[in-house]
């Protein structure tokens, strides 16, 4: 198929790059065994985004409340973030690898700014789960220990290091043997990690609040007390802020709603601007140290690299500035009240809601009708998200500048959507 | 915990009356000296070789814990900054929008600041390592914009790009059609909404499916090489329901826990420790070996899922095995019924003459995967391909195996234009061509220096030129760079320098690289 690089698409395109979208999916990728909908299917084609909204390729617009799982903190193709983008790729989009980027020092230099304590050394990447492998690596080298703690379903990725991490046994039993040496606890139960904590711990590795384990907040005192026992212990606390970092729980970095600064604190999703894929993990100079001896410890071709720096420097520039954290925070709280009252007009079909700041998870009786509920939302333009671990928990992760009337849409529609559940 | 952390991140400052910030407020600890003692040791342990310049390197002893908590504590009572970031950051965005117009001034502060940057916040490790630092006479080279085969730093200075970052640039540097495409993506939709479908994924892996050798067909995208060999790890796995690999010495395939458990070398897996368990360890090249490794295996009921192997080696200096061995593996794996697995990470799309390495030698394996130049040297991009046979074990749960980024639009549309630009300039050709004429020069050279020119070796533009020993090939590096030509050792193999240019480089450039190279020899013998 011919790339559409410039100008209008005619109805014949748009039906050409539909059919041929859906049939590439299904033959070259992965099938989409529920769709069998033809028309239906076409009308699936996204084409274009701008702040909370996406458009099919006929133009159909929704009100992106799913958010990328977390990508789109600053909403589709912010301005600004173009701009830099675009610029940086007129110059020089990935780097040389020998020279030295100067793009990237900057992007590592805003991220100490503003990270928690004395967090201030990085290692760029392309995506969450490197960002894990790359602290877990770090983590057995600086401590010269091997075994990690984690949570029951904690979401850490898919490549094999931060899989024998994830804590759910649908993702991980086809693929075993993983790494040996992890013990996983319930999330939320401090003593738990306290008696699980051995001579021979290398590092505790927690989500500030569990995205898709089902979005589950834990009790205030948890962070605190496992930052305690692992300081205490010379274990190590990783913090997979994936996809609470960058404002999304209503304080720009998750663990600070409890003032704990973690020993490395692993970055992704929003990072990236909703622009260009990057993924981090930041760590005190101490820890760092132990890469230093031999910078190709841990490398990668594309880590590091100009565009994904642009993007990122970008976008915690614009969190700051526009004090997306903060409006998270009013936002999800309003959204959390008005979504309980739901709940009590709809008791038989929510079993609870929960979140922080625009991390929210509406809890259904089953997993059918997590499932109605996003298909009904679906047909109202609507866009949520079931969470990986827990699909009876509906996600609901917008943008964090989303406009407030797009808000009071998903609560009317919510509202007319519950009513009609078969419950 | 002592909480004397005060630093409520409330990013508007002002609305909080302790949080007003001031640029003497800021006060970073000094950058940490290098350490890691240990690792050194396990290195050494393990027998592993490190950089002759690390050994120069004194580790400095790792703070205690408690000194770190408290450093932790003293830098948590700190307001954020956010004027200073604010400000910061708005002076880059116009040095960003000026980028051609800089004055000589607003250059030299950018060195400055870099090399500042990269030692308190990155790894100041790399400042020793990149001769751009360490050789650059008054200045560090910033690397600033690139067009083909030529990169200008900060300061104006040209170099001819004999690296290509790795092998990322085998459509160049800034190739204007994938350019093109990249900028034009980003006015619809640059990240996929992961919930509607996005139409250039389907489009590219069709066409992916139309290159790739025989039966492989279906696809996988994510960003990096590493995270494809992870994906064909599991894939691998998954549809064989057997556990074991068998991969080879000095070969390489990433540096995350999946992938680092095929790492053959000592030196990047010890600090890591304890990897993946069940991976076994043949020689490059020898096909027998791996049959006897798969036929011990069997013997025993150790169950192998896997070979995998590159066409080439890259990182181990360019080793091109024998003609046979290719196709011996494919035979050997279908007798003892495991997988074969094409890391074509670095070889594929054209880079050794071929558009696949094991399409010299007519091979179908059953996963490969691809990246660097995947992206057009414009955007990360990686896959995995296989058969859709294999394929149907990952479609019973699509999300077994998933990504956030993986195969977004922007990329996407990367591929498909580097896909096109691959075919339309006919880069693998002009690889098998100028890979010839390039290997002939240096034979040339090697005639001239026997001495300390040990070997050239190579297969289309993946070039290696081993030297006598990993000083001298270090000084030659050197030497090169002064010269306005950039090459770099490969990871395993630190004596032999690999040459990797744009696919499309002209013979008068090939010249000229053989020529500043005779002159460097010149000067060292």
């Amino acid at each position: 198929m011919k790339l559409p690089i410039e100008g209008a698409l005619t109805r014949e395109q748009q039906e050409t790059l539909a059919a041929e979208g859906i049939d590439s999916w299904n033959t070259y990728l992965r099938r989409f065994p529920k769709l069998k909908d033809r028309d239906r299917d076409r009308r699936l084609v996204e084409w274009s985004g701008e702040g909370s909204l996406i458009r099919n390729i006929y133009g159909d617009e929704y009100i992106d409340c799913l958010g990328g799982y977390g990508i789109f903190s600053l909403g589709h193709r912010h301005p600004e973030v173009i701009r830099a983008v675009k610029a940086q790729l007129d110059r020089m989009p990935l780097h040389s690898q020998y020279l030295v980027n100067p793009i990237t020092a900057e992007a590592g230099r805003r991220l100490a700014e503003v990270a928690p304590g004395n967090l201030r050394r990085t290692f760029f990447c392309n995506s969450g789960t490197e960002a894990i492998e790359g602290a877990l690596k770090l983590a057995r080298l600086s401590t010269k220990k091997r075994a990690f703690i984690s949570t029951h379903n904690a979401f850490h990725g898919k490549s094999l290091g931060s899989l024998s991490v994830t804590g759910r046994q649908v993702f991980r039993e086809p693929f075993q043997p993983l790494l040996a040496d992890v013990t996983f606890v319930p999330y939320g139960d401090a003593a738990a990690i306290e008696e699980a904590v051995t001579k021979d711990t290398a590092a505790v590795i927690l989500e500030p609040v569990q995205g898709e384990g089902g979005v589950i907040v834990p009790p205030d005192d948890y962070f605190p007390r496992v930052r305690e026992v692992t300081a205490k212990r010379g274990a190590l606390l990783v913090a997979d802020e994936v996809q609470t970092g960058l404002g999304r729980t209503g304080t720009l970095f998750g663990v600070n709603h409890w003032n704990v600064v973690p020993d490395i604190l692993c970055l992704a999703k929003a990072l990236s601007g909703g622009v260009i894929p990057c993924g981090s993990f930041t760590t005190t100079d101490e820890i760092f140290a132990a890469f230093h001896a031999n910078p190709m410890f841990h490398s990668s071709t594309f880590g590091n690299n100009p565009l994904a720096a642009t993007a990122a420097a970008m976008a915690i520039e614009i969190t700051v500035r526009d004090r997306l954290p903060e409006r998270a925070a009013r936002l999800g709280a309003d959204l959390l009240k008005r979504l309980r009252g739901l709940q009590e007009k709809h008791p038989r079909a929510i079993r609870e809601v929960r979140g922080k700041g625009l991390l929210i998870g509406i809890e259904m009786r089953d997993e059918a009708l997590g499932g109605a509920l996003a298909e009904s939302l679906y047909g109202k333009r609507i866009l949520v998200a079931y969470a990986l671990n827990k699909p009876e928990v509906v996600r609901v992760e917008p943008p964090l500048n989303i406009p407030e009337p797009y808000l009071d849409r998903l609560v009317e529609a919510l509202n007319e959507s519950l009513r009609i559940l078969p419950v | 915990m002592k909480n004397n952390m005060k630093r409520d991140v409330k990013p508007g400052g002002r609305s909080n009356g302790d949080q007003v910030v001031s640029l003497s407020a800021v006060r970073l600890a000094p950058p940490g000296k290098s350490s890691g003692g240990a690792v050194i040791k396990a290195a050494a342990r393990s027998g592993g070789s490190l950089p002759a310049s690390l050994t120069e390197r004194r580790p400095a002893v790792r703070k205690s814990l408690k000194a770190a908590a408290k450093a932790r504590a003293r830098r948590a009572s700190r307001p954020m900054p956010v004027e200073k970031v604010i400000k910061e950051s708005q002076r880059w965005l116009d040095i960003i929008a000026r980028h051609d117009r800089l004055s000589q001034a607003q250059k030299k502060r950018v060195v400055k600041e870099t090399v500042k940057s990269f030692d308190a916040y990155f790894n100041s490790g790399f400042l020793a390592y990149r001769k751009a630092v360490a050789e650059a006479e008054q200045f560090a080279s910033i690397e600033w914009t690139g067009q083909g085969t030529h990169i200008e730093d900060i300061m104006g200075r040209q170099y001819i790009d004999c690296l290509g970052g790795f092998g990322i640039y085998s459509a160049g540097i800034r190739h204007p059609k994938i350019v093109q495409a990249v900028k034009a993506q980003l006015e619809h939709m640059p990240l996929s909404s992961q919930e509607l479908l996005d139409p250039l994924r389907g489009a590219l892996a069709e066409l992916l499916g139309e290159i790739a050798p025989g039966n492989l067909q279906k696809c996988f995208f994510i960003n990096n090489g590493t995270d494809a060999v992870e994906g064909a790890m599991k894939l691998a796995r998954l549809y064989t329901e057997k556990s074991g690999f068998i991969s080879t010495l000095r070969g390489f395939h990433g540096k995350s826990y999946g992938s680092l458990s095929l790492m053959g070398k000592a030196e990047f897996r010890v600090a890591f420790e304890p990897l993946l368990q069940d991976v076994y360890f043949v020689d490059f090249g020898d096909a027998d070996e791996v049959e006897w490794q798969l036929k011990k295996a069997r013997d025993v009921g150790l169950e192998i899922a896997a070979v995998v192997a590159e066409p080439v080696q890259g990182e181990a200096g360019a080793i091109v095995p024998p003609d046979d061995y290719w196709p011996r593996l494919r035979e050997i794996c279908d007798e003892y019924d495991v997988l074969l697995i094409a890391d074509e990470v670095q070889t594929g799309m054209g880079r050794t003459g071929r558009l696949f390495g094991v399409d010299h030698w007519n091979v179908i394996p059953d996963i490969m995967c691809l990246g660097k130049s995947l992206g057009g040297g414009v955007m990360p991009l990686s896959a995995f391909v296989s058969t859709p046979e294999i394929w149907e074990v990952l479609e019973k749960n699509p999300f077994l195996h998933s990504s956030t980024f993986g195969g977004n639009p922007l990329a996407c549309a990367a591929g498909i234009a580097a896909i096109n630009v691959t075919l339309t300039e006919d880069l693998p050709g002009q690889a098998a061509e100028s890979g010839e004429y390039f290997l002939s020069g240096l034979r040339e050279i090697q005639a001239r220096y026997p001495e300390q020119v040990v070997d050239v070796r190579g297969k289309g533009l993946l070039i290696g030129v081993e030297f006598v020993d990993t000083e001298f090939g270090y000084t030659v590096a050197s030497g090169l760079f002064r010269r306005g030509v950039l090459v770099a050792g490969t990871l395993l193999n630190a004596k032999t320098i690999r040459i990797e240019p744009a696919l499309f480089i002209p013979k008068e450039e090939i010249d000229e690289v053989l020529n500043r190279l005779d002159d460097t020899l010149r000067g060292l013998v």
